[in-house]
């Protein structure tokens, strides 16, 4: 079985370029996204997947989660799913409720 | 026991790390998850004062779009370097190992470079804490807090990697001292991700 040294070390560099490359096109797809004339909600909706595909494909491959013991790897994904229901679930009450009161003003 | 055995044996119990990881990285890991719970909270209070706000100002009238799409493009080229070195640290390679890692303070001082251009610039069209030509405050209260924030990070992330760079050149690096190093370079360019996504796209 190899250790996390040789598995990060035999891949050499080219991996590391091409994630690169992935990264800029998702990047200018955002920008794209971001400029199209999609009203705020779906935007934000798609904004934010593309960050979440880009920050996952950063934490697997560019700080080498995949390479990671299970137990390691099952608490971090914990604490980004609790980062994820305070990014995406805690503002979504606030919204709704600012936004109703805002229909019925 | 090699270094890193011991490094991953507990020495209260002197059993195996039920994380397979020494306890640096594993600290780091930890760290890194509670700091990205810092951010979203940053990032979500910004979002519910938006929300919250009748108008907001449109980004491209208050920022260069190209120029914000340069500084995204410097830090994700730098997080490509740095995992080439975190790569070349694990296979041995000293000399790869100081070429990325110098790689990626250049980026990181780009960075900072760009972003305290764009601060002096958007100071001098009067941009305060709490006011702005935009006419609504909390405008640029969450631009400097926010972007202020994600900047001292690449300031701290710089400055480790110059302690690096430095031991590295003298012969004095240990890879896994490469390898935190990069984690947490890495999550800088992740914060960013988020904060380019929501603060200048949306």
């Amino acid at each position: 079985m190899s250790t996390h040294a040789e598995s990060v070390g035999s891949h050499g560099y080219k991996g590391y370029w091409l994630l690169w490359i992935v990264l800029l096109v998702i990047t200018v797809t955002m920008i794209f996204i971001g400029d199209s004339p999609l009203s705020k909600a779906p935007q934000a909706i798609l904004l934010l997947l593309g960050a979440s595909l880009k920050a996952s494909l950063i934490i697997f491959f560019y700080m080498h989660l995949r390479f990671e013991n299970r137990n390691l790897i099952l608490v971090v994904l914990l604490g980004i799913f609790l980062t994820g229901i305070l990014m995406f679930v805690v503002p979504a009450f606030d919204g709704t409720q600012i936004l109703e009161h805002r229909l019925y003003q | 026991m090699s270094n890193t055995a011991a490094a991953m044996t507990s020495p209260l119990t002197g059993t195996a790390s039920p994380f397979g990881v020494a306890w640096q990285k594993l600290m780091m890991w930890i760290f890194i998850v509670t700091d990205a719970l810092l951010f979203a909270g940053l990032l979500v209070g910004y979002g519910v004062v938006r929300v919250a706000s009748p108008t907001w100002p449109e980004q491209s009238v208050a920022f260069n779009m190209n120029y914000i799409t340069l500084m995204t493009f410097t830090l994700i080229t730098s997080s490509a370097t740095m995992a080439c070195g975190v790569a070349a640290a694990m296979a041995g390679n000293k000399k790869h190992v100081t070429l990325f890692v110098w790689l990626t303070i250049l980026g990181g001082l780009s960075f900072l470079g760009m972003q305290a251009y764009e601060w002096s610039h958007f100071i001098h069209e009067g941009a305060r804490l709490t006011s702005n030509p935009w006419g609504v405050p909390q405008f640029s209260a969450a631009f400097f807090i926010i972007t202020g924030f994600h900047g001292m990070h690449v300031t701290t992330g710089v400055t480790i990697l110059l302690v690096v760079a430095i031991r590295s050149a003298m012969g004095k690096y240990s890879a896994q001292g490469v390898e935190n190093a990069g984690l947490y370079w890495h999550f800088v360019d992740l914060v960013w991700v988020f904060v380019f996504a929501l603060f200048y796209l949306v």
